[in-house]
C-alpha cells in the first residue's frame, strides 16, 4: 500500500476517534441538536412510507359493524378513565414523595390518623320536566301539605337542572357535583328534598380550575385560574399568567382552593377532579392573561345519575367515642 | 457518482430500518441494515473513505437507539478499520466471504454495543444471552446483506447502465501474487 494511502487512513481514523471522543464529552445539548439533525432528514421518507401504509389499509379495510364500535368507543374511555386515575394517583404520589423531601421521615414509625371530616359521596337523581310539574303541582310530596311542608318555590320555579337530593339528604348549597370522575357543576338553591344545580357552562358558574401539564416526570399541575361558564356548552378559564405554557388539548381539573367558598365549605376529595380539555387559547398581544376555552367533559343532557360531594364527620371517629 | 449512490442507498436503508424492519422480526431478531450498508461502502469503495461511512452510521445508531454519545461512532470506526485491512489483506470478493464479514462484524458490533451502552446503567444481561441474541441478529444482517449483494449483481446485468464500474473500485487492488 502506498504511503499516502496509509497516512489518510490513519488520519481518518484518528477523525473518527476524535469525533467518538468530542460527542462522549461535549454537553448532551450540543450532541443532541446532532441527533435532532438525523432525525429530521429522516422524517421526510418516514412520512412517505406512514402515506404508504395508510393507503394500503385503507383500501384493505373493512368497516367494523356498528355494534363492535360502540363496544370500542365504551373500552377507550374506561380506559381514558382509568388512565387518568392512574395519572392523578402519580401526582398525588409524587406531591407526598416531594412533601417528605422538603420536611425529612420522621424518625419513629408513625401511623396514620383517622381525620374528624371525610368527603362523601351521595347519589342524586336529575329530575325530569315532568317530575318537577308533578312537584309544582304538589301531587307528588302532598303528604306534609296540610302543615305547610311544601318544596322550596326557589327550587321548583328556577330554571335550572334539578336532582332529588335537598336539606334532609345534608346537601348544601355551593356543594360541588359530580358525574364519575369530572365535574358537571354545584349547588345552587336547596330545598327540603331537591335541589337547583348550576351546570358549569352556566353563565353563573364560578369555580377554581388548574392546567395539568403531562411532562417526563409525570401529571404536573399549573396555577390556579378561575373556570367561568359562557353558555353554549362551553366554558372559559381566567387568570392565567403568560408565563404559563398552555396547549390546545390540556387537560382542566379542580383548584386546589375553590375561591367562592369558604373554607368550611370546600368540598373536595382530596384530588383533583376533571373538568375538561382545552379546545382553544390565545394571548392576545399585551394581555396579562391567557384566553382560555374549555370544552367540559361530561354534558348534562348525557347524564341521568349524579354524585353530590358532601363532608360527613367520620363515622369510624363517631364509633370509636 | 458513488457517493451519491451510497447516500441514497444509506437513506433507503435507514428508512426501511426504522419503519419496516419492526414489522419483520423473526424470533426476536431484527437485521441491521446500516450496517449492511457499511459493509457495501466497505466492498464498494475498499478506501479510507468508509471511515466517513463508519461516522455516519455510528451517528445514527446513537439517534435511533438513545445510546451514549460517541460509542456507536468510537466503535464502528475500530471495527471499520479491522474490517478494512482484512478486506485489503484476503482480498474479499466472493459472496460467501462477504457473507461472513458482514456476520461477523454484526456480531462483534452488537454484542459490544449492546455491552457498552448497558454497562454504564447496570443492566448487563446474562453474557450467553446477549451472545445468543447478537447471533440471531447478525445471521439476520448477513442474510439481507446477501440477498442485497444478489439482487445488486443481478440488477447490474440486467440493466444496461454500467453502475458497476463506478462501484466495484476494481483499481484499488494490486495483485500481490502475479509477480
Amino acid at each position: 500500500m502506498k504511503r499516502a494511502t496509509r497516512s489518510s487512513e490513519i488520519k481518518l481514523a484518528l477523525l473518527a476517534i476524535l469525533t467518538g471522543i468530542c460527542l462522549y464529552l461535549m454537553p448532551s445539548a450540543y450532541s443532541s441538536r446532532l441527533y435532532n439533525l438525523i432525525r429530521d432528514a429522516s422524517k421526510p421518507g418516514l412520512v412517505l412510507v406512514q402515506q404508504i401504509k395508510s393507503l394500503r389499509y385503507a383500501s384493505a379495510e373493512t368497516p367494523l359493524p356498528l355494534t363492535d364500535v360502540k363496544q370500542l368507543e365504551t373500552k377507550l374511555s374506561e380506559l381514558q378513565q382509568e388512565n387518568r386515575r392512574l395519572e392523578l394517583h402519580s401526582l398525588k404520589l409524587s406531591e407526598d414523595l416531594g412533601r417528605l423531601k422538603q420536611t425529612g421521615v420522621p424518625s419513629y414509625q408513625s401511623s396514620a390518623g383517622e381525620r374528624l371530616l371525610v368527603p362523601d359521596l351521595i347519589e342524586a337523581e336529575l329530575l325530569g320536566d315532568s317530575s318537577i310539574a308533578l312537584l309544582k303541582e304538589g301531587k307528588l310530596l302532598n303528604q306534609g301539605g296540610e302543615r305547610g311542608v311544601f318544596e322550596s318555590s326557589f327550587v321548583l320555579e328556577s330554571d335550572l337542572p334539578v336532582i332529588d337530593q335537598g336539606e334532609q339528604q345534608g346537601v348544601k348549597a355551593g356543594y360541588s357535583i359530580y358525574a364519575g370522575q369530572a365535574v358537571i357543576g354545584k349547588v345552587n338553591e336547596v330545598g327540603r328534598w331537591t335541589s337547583s344545580l348550576i351546570p358549569v357552562t352556566s353563565v353563573d358558574y364560578r369555580g377554581s380550575a388548574r392546567i395539568a401539564r403531562k411532562t417526563e416526570q409525570g401529571l404536573q399541575m399549573g396555577v390556579d385560574g378561575i373556570l367561568v361558564g359562557m353558555g353554549e356548552g362551553r366554558c372559559q378559564l381566567l387568570q392565567i399568567p403568560p408565563t404559563e405554557s398552555i396547549q390546545i388539548g390540556q387537560e382542566v381539573y379542580t383548584g386546589e382552593v375553590d375561591r367562592e367558598l369558604p373554607l368550611s365549605m370546600q368540598s373536595t376529595l382530596g384530588q383533583p377532579m376533571y373538568y375538561g380539555r382545552i379546545i382553544d387559547a390565545k394571548l392576545p398581544r399585551g394581555a396579562p392573561y391567557w384566553k382560555i376555552i374549555v370544552e367540559p367533559a361530561v354534558k348534562l343532557s348525557e347524564v341521568k345519575q349524579v354524585s353530590v360531594l358532601r363532608k360527613i364527620v367520620n363515622p369510624r371517629r363517631m364509633l370509636t367515642n | 457518482m458513488k457517493l451519491f449512490s451510497l447516500l441514497i442507498l444509506c437513506y433507503i436503508l435507514l428508512i426501511i430500518q426504522i419503519s419496516v424492519v419492526p414489522e419483520a422480526i423473526v424470533a426476536g431478531s431484527r437485521p441491521n441494515l446500516i450496517l449492511v450498508m457499511l459493509c457495501f461502502t466497505l466492498f464498494w469503495c475498499r478506501d479510507a473513505t468508509v471511515f466517513l461511512w463508519g461516522i455516519l452510521a455510528g451517528l445514527i445508531y446513537e439517534t435511533f437507539d438513545s445510546a451514549i454519545p460517541g460509542t456507536g461512532v468510537l466503535l464502528l470506526t475500530s471495527l471499520v478499520w479491522v474490517a478494512l485491512r482484512v478486506q485489503l489483506h484476503f482480498q474479499i470478493r466472493s459472496l460467501i466471504s462477504r457473507f461472513v464479514l458482514i456476520f461477523v462484524l454484526a456480531f462483534v458490533f452488537d454484542g459490544l454495543f449492546q455491552i457498552l451502552n448497558r454497562l454504564e446503567a447496570n443492566t448487563l444481561p446474562n453474557l450467553s444471552s446477549l451472545a445468543h441474541h447478537a447471533a440471531g441478529n447478525a445471521l439476520y444482517t448477513a442474510v439481507a446483506g446477501f440477498g442485497l449483494l444478489v439482487s445488486f449483481k443481478i440488477i447490474l446485468r440486467l440493466v444496461p447502465i454500467e453502475f458497476g464500474q463506478s462501484l466495484r473500485n476494481e483499481s484499488v487492488y494490486k495483485s500481490r501474487f502475479s509477480h
